[in-house]
This record gives structure tokens, C-alpha cells and sequence, in this order.
């Protein structure tokens, strides 16, 4: 299992297993999915595109990845889970989840506490770092900083 | 749309007795109704036979009846409420299939009673089989290849066609019963033979076996503007084929696609559109593994239970909902009470997932079959919420078994390839044979194949395993701890696992259950354990601040035989004293079926295992003033050492008190120095020493292991034989064990339930258990008050009472058995809340539960306004009748002993203990029959009481068949009996063969011989249940059965208690007895007083040695049409059209109490027949004699009515009372049939007139008329009136006499006609238009009663 870290605009930062692409970091907002069932649509989902996604539902990948119904690659940046499945069933998966982020060179990061940054994303704006280490925290954090106020007066 | 406003009074149907298939849920499920209709401002009128329920509390409703759930019952109680519409959808299948015969008959509508969010289409359509495939069909959703048959060759035929395997499932029966799994042909002949038998329509389904598809259910909710939602989704981990019920299950699903879930989600929606529900439905689905194909199960257009698990799961109050959407709210305008920001239109979104675990009874029932089919078997569930399987799973396993791990120390020995053999079919121990499989390294691929169990389950199962032996042997780092408590170990396993003390401890932290994973916050929250960072739970105590010093309610656990729904309502009542008191309380209790975990009943719910580890997490995050464990039964108290050891305050009773109730040395030195007895005994490790035992203390004796509490694994032993068998039993299992063996005391069994404060007790009420002792308190009858007690004996009971509780330092409840013999022995002290709370509390009215609560918390008794001592006698009997479930638990014996067998109960309450038993009884299905068979076999021991127990039921009319040794000892008291062989004796002719042969209807078998299936006695009981024969196993039983059916109750003229309006005294009537002619009347004035329980008092007083004395009781009422409305009701409760003779006795009453004026000659009454007319003779201030115009006769048969064909019947020739007669039949209000004759003296009037009274030609029962004609005008007349009996005169039967005689030429019209009946003469006049009639009216004497 190698390390990723969730490092977030409000300062917080969760460690977690790396989910999928092997990449330095990626940058995005944090929007969150509370879907049950649809991971698969979460990844394809054109709202989230260019967005770190959350998924809300704890266990994720169970049946594996189903590329039809991702409706084509992933659209998003990185993908956020509190477990990622290692031992999907289903007789129409093609890979497992992890293979699949990996096939399409998405990032992701498992084995975080989901709810607990669900519970700070309500009513604000909060921009992520899925990153491989917590070098230059500071920094990451006041860019992130910077990225969320400067979407939340757009908004 | 908002409320209808026409909806003003709702009755609620409760589910009745808990029984296997129809449970706990319904309580949580009704209460939250209740709650709901009371909070719209409706009056509601609850019927439901259960005491033991918080839904039958008198707050739930305003009305409660707790009365025979039955169609005559709900009639009578519906015409003296007039609720405006019932809601039919929270009662279970009970609840439905009543609403839908009130309603199928016509009843509701003839009294303008509604339905509500239901009709009987909707009903119709979803449980009658064809029907339910046609709409499937219809809307094009995919049902399993099936038919509808009713014999048996044509479920064979149709087998054939479709393959098998095939699945049989019986129409309208609960929980399945009667179905199952047929892989031959000569498998479904016997399957399907028993489902036809216990299908009460004589139907079943025979089915496409779809063994190993995966089971789906989904909860949906529709309102009256057709916006629908899903509420949860669940799946089961067995495939199809196990019932849901025995099934472990998580919400939400968690291997279908999201095409898959959709698909299904999809179906559930367009079900309820097309059945048109109005709040929730139920549906169940088989998807084939590979998501191609799936079908509709079944649908239940209703709560159900997995609606209590779906609302617990996810936070959504279904059975609210589905209450306020019939009463016309929609979906969007039902807030969410959780985050008060949301409506009840937003489908519940979980952050977490739900397992269920179902609680079977099979510890308590060694020879009970274990395997898992297609009928349910548990009795109860827990539920665990965890953000992964495997913490939810094990949470699951320790909340129902107590287990750590899955390793289950009953398969550790097995050999690999038991395990094999042992995954199917699967028992309730598949969670652990699958385990124990995985953990050999049977491949998740062989294990899957075998078990048709998704593989996704079973890697996770592995999972657990692999950490397990990765571990083993090891210091565990903090990782792997972490990641050891993530996966739901306890410290203590983990310990054990790894085999190294912990280097790492941490408390759990909680997460909140909210609907809407953390979009809103959360307002009313419950929680959840976690091994995360953030603890929401301390955040919300912190934010909350509200000074109150916090108090922890340990609730009970899983539904189990012997640990009930009555310790529910306790724990609810303590949390509701607590806070009224002040205190801020939490819960935690992890049964998904209840109302303690519904989370507005506490400040805070935890949804926890009640486990050591699990109950110190929640005290280090809510840092408790105290705990109570008394309410919770044996699972919260289990816990006091625990507790007690971590310095927690425990409010009541202490630690070290319960410790020496249960401790057999410590409580025998106590009674010892209080100078109590207590059955003598020994204790023993062998059989050798335990038969010396037998001998030494003398058959019969007791036997028990010591590591039970509670009865369980008890049995009573009157051999060597029995001695020898049941030791092989225990010591099989527990070859250390020390088995307490006790001598046995024979006598009456009294049941105490008392409230200490430590200085004084209150004792609310004594209980004698119909059974002498032997029988489980839970499985006898027990009667308030104590029927049978000497006023010494009662005196002793008090003073033992305050005796045990003050040596035993109560602070709260306290629960003492006795046995009354030569002497006062105690049996059984428990120091906490038992089953006969509730019971004992609604019939007394003394709030047990809070003026408990309040004594732990320092409250004096003498200041609580209950007083101190034995609470005065309440003016009503009740009793406790027990409910079994034996239909579902096949091959166990029936035999009640020691060891507590029932899974419910129902109440009877009335003013005599007659009355109490016969509507205990009643609603216990007992069938009440005053003829048919009785099978008779005795144990020796029971053999002096046959003679007695025969000679009653051949007194009632039966036809009794005995064994040999019992038809001896029966023919010796010389009630003639039948002699039938026992099975072993006689291959062609025995008991099986007769009772198979129909003429039975009881079955009084008292034989222990062999707890064994195969034992010709236990044999005989259970073809008695599965062929719905009342078995009996007291002659106790029997005798009170028999009692009750000689009494003259009937279900018409029991009195309704209202549980809410108990009379705090004997009712006290001022009463006139009056009589015209010798038909003599009590006259009750009801111009002040309102009478609820007419057909009751008429019962009552009616009889002439043990009440006034009168052929019917009269009631003066008001009228808004008339001087006065009179009813009049028979001695057998039944109520009279109008009463000819009656009528002038109160013309005379109501003349002379001034109800009309002095001068007023001409009187007009209202009758059940009309408002009538009389002429007054008055002199002196006193009316002598009236004339009353009685209106035109009835002739047309059909309004008589009588089953005959043309305008008129008159000296017709029909065969009637077995001979051929001339009849001519006239209804003057009430159906008369007369009978011409010339010697009237030398008629069988009783023998004539009750068989023509019930046949069958006069739907309405009749009144029977021996005339004869003296001269034209000149009758002699005798009467045999319907319900009464020969009476001294007739009224309404002298005109139609008279009538009959005119018809038949004897008499000429527009002449008054003498009519001479025993009790003196009447005048009556026939013109074309009305019938007059004229006679006297007395007054006897006046007086006062009290009932």
C-alpha cells in the first residue's frame, strides 16, 4: 500500500492509500457524490470534470468497474473514497476500480474519512491536493487557500 | 395537499400477540403511528391484543382496547367509538387481513367507516397470488413461473412442466408458514399437502425454484398525489431460498451495478404506481447473478419488518410517513425531523451501511429443526451500523450472541470436510460454518458455489480471517491495531488473536445517522461507533450544554424467547420518567424492531452492541451522572459487574444485591437468615450422582445446569429415565458442568411484582398462575388478582415480599416467585423489571416503571400517592394468556415445562375472572367450541385429575377419547370414553389416525416421556399444531379452557375496557326489576349515567342466582325522537328488537320516575324496531296496564327472515327439529316461528324449541310458539325465546301467536284475543293495519348493584 495524502484549502489534511494513477499531485475542487450505488456515473459524471469528487457512500468499487456505465473515461481529477474494494464481484466487471483510475490515469486517494470532510465542504468552498507527500505543507495549503476564495467569489 | 379534514377519530389495528414472522416491528411501527395521528390533533382508538407493548400504553391513543383481535370484536368496538376511518397498513398482516374482512363484509361502509391510504383492491391485488401476477403482468414486471393450485395433482402436474426444483409458498399465511423447497415429487406431495392444509383459502403457489438468485428488497413510499421514493434498498448475504427474516442482511445493497440497482429500484416505483399504495410497500426481488434476468418475489402493500429496519437504517420514519400520507399529506410537505431543514420527498442518503443479524431460538430448543428455508425462524434481529461490512458484521455477532469473533468454539473441532458438508444446508450457524471454511482455505470460489453466496461476502468474511492469522502470535503495532479495531475487533479479541497484551488502546469515536450524509446538520442525531478522529457525538454534548446531569438507559437487545417487547416498554417508561425528572438520557440498544430506538424516544440514541467494550466507549465520550440496567432485562444486567468494577453509578438496586439473587450460595445463606424456604437441593457433576439425588430428594425433581439463568435448558424429571436422559443432554455439551438438581414442589404458583424504596414496598397487584407449578412463568396463565389465596396466605406473600426486597437492599423493581404447598416456599427472586410489568401496570394503573425510576433516584413510595404495601384491588380480573410459534419451530415438542417455549402474549381483562379468562382465551384463537372431541392422554401423575377434566367437557357436549391408562381412570368416574390405542399399539386404528380423522378439536396430552421428535407423544402434538388442533399440555389448561367455554360469555357480550377509562370501582347500578305477565326485566335508567357495557351488565345481573335475576336487562335512554329509547338485551348478552312486555314496564317507568307528564296518557318509545306507540292506563298516580301498537306483522320470509321461497310461509309443511312440521313464521321487529299443537302441557318446548332456534333456516336465530287454540279467541300459549330459553311470557311472541292464528283461520280479525301464557294474560287485537297489545306492568322492587 503506498501513501497519499488529502491536503485541503481549510488546512486539514488526510492520510490515505494512493487509488489508481501513479501521478504527482493533483489540484481541484472538492465536490461530493451521495450516490449509493452509481460510483461508476460519479467518474464519468460532467459536473465533476477538472473537480476532486468525494464519494459520500464508504465502500466504493464493489462491483468492480463496469466501463459502460462510466459512459467513456473519467472526467474528474481525483477521486476520494473512504475504501476502495480489492475484491469486487460482479460477472460484468472488466477491472477492478483501482485498475480502471489506473488505466485512465486517474488519481485517487482511499482509506480516508469521507464523512469528515463532507462535514467541512458544507456551505464553503474547499479546493484539494490529492499528493503523494505532505512536503511544503504551508505552501500547499495556502495555494489551495487561494484557488477557494478565489472560486467562492465567483460563485 | 394538507390533512383531510374529515378525518376526525382513526382506529388503529394493532398486530396482536408477537409470534415468529410478526413482531416487535409492529409495536415501533404502530406507536410511531399513534404518535403521529395524535400530534395531527385526531382522536385515536387503538385495538391490539398485546399488554406487553409500549403501543398499548395509555398515552399511545385515547381509546385502548386491549381485546381479542377478531372481526365480532372490532364490529362492537367500531359501533361504540364510531371511528370515521381506520388506518389498516401498521397492524402487520393481522392488522390487514381484519380491515379487509370489515371491509369485504360491507361493515365499514354501512357505517361510514374509511380506509385510510389503503383499499381492499390494493390489498387483493398484492396478496392473492393470480391477481398479484396479473398486475405484474400488466405492467410488464417479470414474475417466477408459477401457479395457483388447491390439490394436490395439479401442483404435481404443473411441477412437471416447469422442473423442479419448486417452491411452495401457501396463500395467506404469516411469515410464509406452511411453505418450503420441493426437489421430487414426493417432497412437494408432502410440502404441498401441509401448505393446503394451513392456507385458510386452501391455496398455494407452486413456483420456478430460483435457488442462489440474490435477494433484493426495496422499501418504497408513495402519497395520494403519486410522488413516490425509494427509502432504502437491502440485500441479503443468502440467496433466494432463505427466508429474508432468517437472513443476514445489508442496507444498502452492496454487489448490484449501479444498471442493476436502477433496474430494480425502477420496478419497486412502478409496483407501488400500480398498486395505487398510499404509504409504504414492501418489495422483494430474485436478480439472477449475472444482473440479466430478475423477478418479483413478493410485495407487501404494508409496514412490514423490513420497513422497521429500513426506517432504523436510514434515519426515515416510514411508519410516520406512511401515517400522515393517509391522512392525505404528500410526500413534499412532511418535514424531516432529523435535519429540520428536509421533506419526507428526499430519499435517504447513507454514509454508512446497516447489517442485520437475525436472533433464532434455538438455544432454548435443542431438538428444534435448524435448518433455514423459506419460513422464518427467528424471533428477534440486531442491527449494527459501521462504515464497512466487517465492523458492522462483527458489531452484529456480539450484539446477538455475545460472540467476539466469528470463530464459533462449536466448529473449532470439526474436521474440513464437516465444514463442508455443513455449508448446506445452512442452519443459523452459516455465518460461522462459512467462516471456519474460508479460514481452512475452502477457496472463496468452492465456498460460492456451494452456497450460491456472492463472492463479494465472502472475501470479506476471508478478510477477516486472513487479518486474524496475520496477527496471531504478534505485538501488534499501532497500525495493524488500528486497523484490527476498524475491522470491528474488540480489544479484548484482538488480545486473544494476536496472543500479546495490547500496547494501544483507544476509545471509539461517533459518527451521526442523518439522512443526508452530512449535507445538513443533523438536529435530533443518533450514532453510530467508529475508529475515526472526529466525535461527532461529544461536539453535539458539547454544543448542547444543557446543564442536566446525563443518565445512560441500557436497553435489551434482540426479541428471544424469555427476554420480550416488555422490556422494551420498560426501558422506554424509565427514559421518559428520567427526563421528566430532569435528566438529559441516552440509550443504547441495537434492536431494529423497537421503540427505545426510535431517536426521538431518548435526548440521544446510540445503535450499539450491549457489550463491555462497546458500553465503555459510549460512557468515555458521554461521561454519565449514572446507568440503569435494571429495565433492560438479562442483557443490560449482565453488564453490572462490568460496570460496577469501572466505578459507574448504577441508579437502584446495586451490583453486589444482584450478584446475591443469582448466586446460589450467597442467596441460600440469605433466606436462611430471613427465615424463608426454598425447595431443597443438591448439586451434582455426574449421572450417577444425580440419580442419587433423585432418590434421596424424592421424584419429581429439577434439573438445570448451572450456567443458565432464566429456564433455560430446564426440565422437570419424574424417573431414573428422565434423569438419564437429560444428563446425556447437558453433558454433551458442557461435560464440566455442575447441574443443580432441586426437589420439585407441587402446588399453586404466585408471581409478585414489587417496588421497594428501600424502606417500603408497593406491592400493585398478586398473581396465581392457572398452571401449578412446573410450567414456566412465561408459558402459564397468570390471573390478577390471585384467584385462590387464603387471606393468611396472602398476609405471608406481603410480608416475604418486603422482607426479600429490603434484605436484598431493592431500589427499584423487584420480581419473587412462590410456591404454595404445605408451605410458602420462594422460587425465584430477580431484583429488576420482568414480564408482568407492563401487564400488571395497564390493569391496575399504576405507573410501575416511573415510581420505580423515581425510587432509584431517592423518591419516597410514601410520597408518591400509590401508598405502600398491597395496592387496593382494581375492580377487574386480568389474565396473561402466552402465545407460542410453534407452527414455525418444526419437531419442537409442544410439552410446556420449565423452560420457557412462548414467543408472546394476550390479555384478557373483564369483571370476573370468567369473563377475563374467556377474552384471554379468545384472543389467544382458541376456538371455544361447546361441542366436538377431546383426546385425553395423561401422564400418571395427572391421571386423578382426567376423571374430573373429562367429566367437564362431557358435561359441555363432547365426545371424549382417552388413552388406556387415562380412559381407566376417566371411566372410573363414569364419564363414558373411548378407549383409543396409542400409535405403537395399533398400526391402523390410534390416536394419530383419529386425530387425523377430523372428529377432534382438542388434544389434552400431558405425557414429558422423551423430549425426543420422534416419541409417539410429541409425534401426536405436532400433527395437532400443523393440523390447528388446540394441544394442551396442563390439565390445568384444560380445566380453565373448559370453565371459561361453560361460562356464558360469548364474544358478543364480554364488556369492552377501555384501558384508558378503567373504573376505579365496582360499577354501582340503581335498577328497577319490573315484570309484565311473569316476563321479568331489570330496568336500568341511563338518563344520567352513560352505560358502555350493556350486553355485559344483561350477562350479569340477568342470572338468577348469581345476579338480580330477569329474562333481560332494559336500558332508558334519552331519544331525540321519542319520550325515551329503551334497549333491551337478553341474559345471553345479545340485544332484542324491542321486548313486548318490556315496553310497558317502562311506559310505566317513565310515567311514574315524571319523566312525562302526569297527564299524558299516550307514551312514545324508540326501539330497536322503531319508535312505538302506547295508550297509558293509569289510577292513583300508577300506570297498571298499557296497550302498545306493535306495528303491521312482517310476513315476506326473506325480512324475517327465514330460508324459504314464497310471500308467505303459513302452516307450511317443512322438516324442522328432526321431524316434519307445520310452521307458520311472522316477524313482529324479531323473527317468531309458530307451532300449532293440542296438548300443550305434554311439549318438549326446551328440546324442540332450541333445535329449531339454530337451524339453519332461520339465519337470525328465531323465537320458537306452541299454541293452542282453546277457542277462536281464547289461546294457550308457550314460548321459546332465542337467547333465553322458555320464558314466562312473550310479548312480541303472543301477537304473533295471535297472528299465526288469524293467518290460519283459527282466530277472527278485529277481536281481542286472550292470549294465556304461564306468567298470566295478554290481550291482543290483529286489525289490518297493526297489531295491539295490552297487559300489565309491575314493579318488584327497586335496589342497587354493584359488578
Amino acid at each position: 500500500m503506498e501513501k497519499a495524502y488529502l491536503i485541503m484549502s481549510d488546512g486539514s489534511v488526510y492520510e490515505g492509500a494512493r487509488l489508481g494513477a501513479k501521478s504527482s499531485s493533483v489540484i481541484g475542487e472538492i465536490v461530493f457524490e451521495p450516490s449509493m450505488a452509481g460510483y461508476m456515473q460519479t467518474l464519468g459524471n460532467a459536473a465533476h470534470a477538472g473537480k476532486l469528487a468525494v464519494q459520500t457512500f464508504p465502500i466504493i468499487g464493489t462491483y468492480g468497474a463496469i466501463n459502460l456505465e462510466a459512459g467513456g473515461a473519467p472526467v474528474l481529477s481525483g477521486y476520494i473514497v473512504r475504501e476502495a474494494c480489492a475484491n469486487p464481484s460482479n460477472v460484468r466487471m472488466q477491472s477492478t476500480l483501482c485498475e480502471y483510475l489506473s488505466a485512465h490515469g486517474t488519481a485517487g486517494i482511499s482509506g480516508v474519512d469521507t464523512r469528515s470532510i463532507r462535514r467541512k465542504g458544507r456551505g464553503a468552498v474547499l479546493y484539494g491536493m490529492i499528493a503523494p507527500d505532505k512536503s511544503n505543507l504551508d505552501a500547499k495549503v495556502k495555494l489551495l487557500r487561494e484557488a477557494a476564495k478565489a472560486a467562492s467569489k465567483k460563485k | 395537499m394538507p390533512k383531510n379534514p374529515s378525518i376526525k377519530k382513526v382506529m388503529v389495528i394493532g398486530s396482536g400477540p408477537i409470534v415468529i414472522g410478526q413482531a416487535a416491528e409492529f409495536d415501533y411501527a404502530g406507536t410511531q403511528a399513534c404518535r403521529a395521528l395524535k400530534a395531527q390533533g385526531l382522536e385515536v382508538v387503538l385495538v391490539n391484543s398485546n399488554p406487553a407493548t409500549i403501543m398499548t400504553d395509555n398515552v399511545m391513543a385515547d381509546q385502548i382496547y386491549i381485546e381479542p383481535l377478531t372481526v365480532t370484536t372490532l364490529e362492537r368496538i367500531i359501533e361504540l367509538e364510531k371511528p370515521d376511518s381506520i388506518l389498516p397498513s401498521l397492524g402487520g398482516q393481522t392488522g390487514l387481513t381484519l380491515s379487509m374482512q370489515l371491509s369485504k363484509s360491507g361493515f365499514l361502509d354501512k357505517h361510514g367507516v374509511k380506509l385510510l391510504g389503503m383499499r381492499v383492491d390494493t390489498i387483493e391485488k398484492a396478496e392473492d397470488r393470480q391477481l398479484f401476477k396479473d398486475l405484474m403482468q400488466e405492467i410488464r414486471q417479470p414474475c417466477i413461473p408459477s401457479k395457483v393450485v388447491t390439490d394436490l395433482d395439479d401442483a404435481v402436474s404443473f411441477a412437471a412442466k416447469i422442473g423442479y426444483p419448486v417452491v411452495v409458498r401457501p396463500a395467506y399465511t404469516l411469515g410464509g408458514a406452511g411453505g418450503g423447497i420441493a426437489d421430487s415429487e414426493a417432497d412437494l406431495r408432502e410440502i404441498a399437502a401441509g401448505g393446503l392444509e394451513l392456507s385458510p383459502i386452501g391455496q398455494v403457489l407452486i413456483e420456478k425454484g430460483i435457488y442462489g438468485w440474490k435477494e433484493i428488497e426495496f422499501e418504497v413510499i408513495r402519497d395520494s398525489a403519486g410522488n413516490a421514493i425509494s427509502v432504502c434498498s437491502m440485500e441479503n448475504l443468502d440467496p433466494v431460498g432463505i427466508h429474508t427474516g432468517d437472513s443476514i442482511v445489508i442496507a444498502p445493497t452492496v454487489t448490484l451495478s449501479s444498471e442493476e440497482f436502477n433496474m430494480l429500484r425502477t420496478a419497486a416505483l412502478d409496483i407501488i404506481h400500480a398498486l395505487k399504495i398510499e404509504g409504504g410497500c414492501n418489495c422483494q426481488f430474485a436478480l439472477r447473478p449475472d444482473g440479466k434476468e430478475y423477478a418479483v418475489i413478493e410485495v407487501n402493500p404494508r409496514v412490514s419488518r423490513s420497513s422497521a429496519l429500513a426506517s432504523k437504517a436510514t434515519g426515515y420514519p416510514i411508519a410516520k410517513v406512511a401515517a400522515l400520507i393517509a391522512l392525505g399529506y404528500h410526500l413534499n410537505e412532511i418535514p424531516n425531523a432529523l435535519t429540520k431543514k428536509t421533506f419526507a420527498d428526499r430519499e435517504p442518503l447513507l454514509d454508512y451501511v446497516v447489517i442485520k443479524m437475525p436472533k433464532w431460538p434455538f438455544d432454548k430448543f435443542v431438538y428444534a429443526k435448524r435448518a433455514l428455508g423459506t419460513q422464518m425462524k427467528a424471533t428477534g434481529e440486531v442491527m449494527a451500523i459501521a462504515p464497512s461490512f466487517e465492523m458492522g458484521l462483527l458489531k452484529a455477532i456480539r450484539g446477538a450472541e455475545g460472540l467476539e469473533t466469528l470463530s464459533n468454539p462449536k466448529f473449532a473441532e470439526f474436521t474440513d470436510k464437516q465444514i463442508r458438508d455443513n455449508l448446506m444446508p445452512a442452519t443459523d450457524y452459516r455465518i460461522y460454518i462459512l467462516y471456519e471454511a474460508l479460514k481452512r482455505g475452502i477457496s472463496v470460489e468452492e465456498v460460492s458455489r456451494i452456497t450460491q453466496i456472492d463472492a463479494w461476502f465472502l472475501h470479506r468474511i476471508k478478510g477477516l480471517a486472513d487479518f486474524e492469522s496475520s496477527i496471531a502470535g504478534k505485538e501488534l503495532s499501532k497500525d495493524e491495531y488500528l486497523t484490527g479495531k476498524k475491522l470491528g475487533y474488540t480489544d479484548r479479541a484482538l488480545e486473544k488473536l494476536s496472543g500479546n497484551p495490547l500496547k494501544f488502546r483507544r476509545n471509539a469515536v461517533y459518527k451521526t445517522v442523518d439522512t443526508c450524509a452530512a449535507e445538513f446538520k443533523a438536529v435530533t442525531p443518533y450514532f453510530y461507533s467508529t475508529y475515526d478522529d472526529e466525535n461527532e457525538a461529544a461536539e453535539f454534548i458539547k454544543e448542547r450544554a444543557s446543564g442536566k446531569k446525563r443518565v445512560i438507559v441500557f436497553g435489551s437487545g434482540p426479541i428471544r424467547i424469555g427476554q420480550g417487547i416488555e422490556f422494551d416498554y420498560a426501558s422506554v417508561h424509565c427514559v421518559w420518567a428520567l427526563k421528566e425528572a430532569g435528566y438529559e438520557v441516552i440509550i443504547v440498544n441495537n434492536n431494529p424492531e423497537t421503540v427505545s430506538t426510535d431517536f426521538d424516544t431518548a435526548d440521544r440514541l446510540y445503535f450499539e452492541p450491549l457489550t463491555a467494550e462497546d458500553v465503555d466507549n459510549i460512557i468515555a465520550t458521554e461521561k454519565p451522572y449514572a446507568a440503569v440496567v435494571a429495565f433492560g432485562g438479562q442483557t443490560a444486567i449482565k453488564l453490572t459487574k462490568h460496570l460496577d468494577a469501572k466505578g459507574i453509578r448504577i441508579l437502584g438496586t446495586g451490583a453486589d444485591s444482584i450478584d446475591c439473587a443469582e448466586d446460589r450460595e450467597r442467596f441460600d445463606a440469605l433466606l436462611e437468615e430471613i427465615g424463608i424456604e426454598r425447595p431443597k437441593g443438591v448439586t451434582v457433576k455426574t449421572p450417577m450422582e444425580a440419580l442419587a439425588a433423585g432418590k434421596q430428594l424424592g421424584y419429581p425433581v429439577l434439573l438445570r445446569p448451572s450456567y443458565v439463568l432464566g429456564g433455560q435448558n430446564m426440565i422437570i424429571a419424574f424417573s431414573d429415565d428422565d434423569i438419564t436422559e437429560y444428563m446425556e443432554i447437558i453433558l454433551k455439551e458442557h461435560p464440566d458442568n455442575t447441574i443443580l438438581i432441586d426437589k420439585y414442589v407441587l402446588g399453586k404458583e404466585i408471581e409478585v411484582d414489587a417496588i421497594c424504596d428501600g424502606e417500603d414496598i408497593l406491592i400493585p397487584g398478586i398473581m396465581e398462575h392457572i398452571e401449578r407449578a412446573g410450567i414456566h412463568s412465561g408459558d402459564s396463565i397468570a390471573v390478577y388478582p390471585a384467584q385462590t389465596l387464603t387471606d393468611a396466605e396472602r398476609e405471608k406473600i406481603v410480608e416475604y415480599t418486603e422482607k426479600l426486597a429490603k434484605s436484598l437492599n431493592t431500589k427499584g423493581l423487584i420480581n419473587i416467585q412462590y410456591i404454595i404447598s404445605d408451605r410458602i416456599y420462594v422460587i425465584e427472586v430477580n431484583p429488576r423489571s420482568s414480564r408482568t410489568i407492563p401487564y400488571i401496570s395497564k390493569v391496575t394503573s399504576v405507573p410501575m416503571i416511573k415510581l420505580a425510576t423515581d425510587c432509584m433516584l431517592g423518591k419516597k413510595l410514601r410520597k408518591s400517592g400509590y401508598g405502600t404495601g398491597l395496592y387496593p384491588l382494581v375492580p377487574y380480573t386480568a389474565v396473561k394468556v402466552p402465545i407460542f410459534s410453534f407452527e414455525k419451530l418444526t419437531d419442537l415438542d409442544t410439552h410446556l415445562g420449565p423452560e420457557m417455549k412462548s414467543t408472546g402474549e394476550v390479555l384478557g381483562i373483564g369483571k370476573t375472572t370468567e369473563e377475563a379468562l374467556f377474552k384471554g382465551l379468545a384472543a389467544a384463537g382458541y376456538k371455544m367450541c361447546a361441542d366436538g372431541g377431546i383426546l385425553i392422554s395423561v401422564r400418571d401423575s395427572d391421571k386423578h385429575d382426567a376423571g374430573g377434566l373429562a367429566k367437564k367437557y362431557h358435561e359441555l357436549g363432547y365426545t371424549v377419547y382417552a388413552t388406556q391408562g387415562t380412559a381407566q381412570s376417566i371411566s372410573k368416574s363414569g364419564v363414558p370414553c373411548t378407549t383409543v390405542d396409542k400409535i405403537f399399539a395399533n398400526a391402523s386404528q390410534n390416536t394419530m389416525t383419529l386425530l387425523n380423522s377430523g372428529s377432534i378439536n382438542l388434544l389434552v396430552s400431558t405425557s414429558t416421556r422423551g423430549r425426543i421428535p420422534t416419541q409417539d407423544d410429541v409425534k401426536l402434538r405436532r400433527r395437532a399444531v400443523s393440523l390447528g388442533i388446540p394441544c394442551l399440555t396442563s390439565v390445568d389448561t384444560a380445566n380453565a379452557l373448559a370453565d371459561s367455554i361453560k361460562s356464558r360469555y360469548s364474544q358478543y357480550n364480554t364488556e369492552l375496557v377501555n384501558i384508558n377509562k378503567l373504573r376505579t370501582e365496582r360499577q354501582k347500578l340503581q335498577f328497577v326489576k319490573m315484570q309484565g305477565t311473569g316476563n321479568d326485566f331489570i330496568v336500568i335508567d341511563c338518563f344520567n349515567t352513560e352505560i358502555r357495557n350493556m350486553e355485559s351488565i344483561a350477562v350479569s345481573l340477568a342470572h338468577r342466582n348469581f345476579g338480580v335475576g330477569g329474562d333481560s336487562a332494559v336500558f332508558v335512554l334519552p331519544s331525540d325522537k321519542a319520550d325515551a329509547h329503551m334497549r333491551i338485551f337478553n341474559a345471553d348478552g345479545s340485544e332484542g328488537m324491542m321486548g313486548g312486555n318490556a315496553i310497558r314496564c317502562v311506559a310505566k317507568y317513565l310515567f311514574e320516575t315524571g319523566k312525562i307528564a302526569k297527564n299524558r296518557r299516550e307514551v312514545l318509545i324508540e326501539t330497536k324496531s322503531g319508535v312505538k306507540k302506547l295508550q297509558l292506563f293509569a289510577r292513583g298516580g300508577e300506570v297498571n296496564s298499557a296497550s302498545v301498537d306493535m306495528g303491521a306483522p312482517i310476513l315476506s320470509p326473506k325480512k324475517i327472515p327465514v330460508k324459504a321461497d314464497g310471500s308467505e310461509v303459513v302452516g307450511r309443511e317443512v322438516k324442522l327439529a328432526g321431524e316434519k312440521r307445520s310452521i307458520t313464521c311472522v316477524s313482529m321487529g324479531n323473527p317468531h316461528c309458530v307451532l300449532f299443537c293440542d296438548n300443550l302441557a305434554a311439549q318438549d318446548v326446551a328440546h324442540i324449541g332450541k333445535s329449531i332456534e339454530n337451524d339453519p333456516m332461520f339465519p337470525q336465530r328465531v323465537n320458537v310458539e306452541f299454541v293452542q287454540v282453546l277457542s277462536p279467541v281464547h289461546l294457550r300459549m308457550r314460548v321459546w325465546e332465542r337467547g333465553s330459553g322458555e320464558t314466562m311470557a312473550c310479548g312480541t311472541g303472543a301477537c304473533a301467536g295471535v297472528v299465526a292464528a288469524v293467518l290460519n283461520g283459527f282466530s277472527p280479525k278485529n277481536t281481542d284475543i286472550s292470549v294465556r301464557l304461564p306468567g298470566g294474560e295478554l290481550i291482543v287485537h290483529v286489525s289490518d293495519e297493526t297489531v295491539t297489545m295490552t297487559g300489565e306492568a309491575c314493579e318488584v322492587f327497586k335496589g342497587e348493584v354493584k359488578l
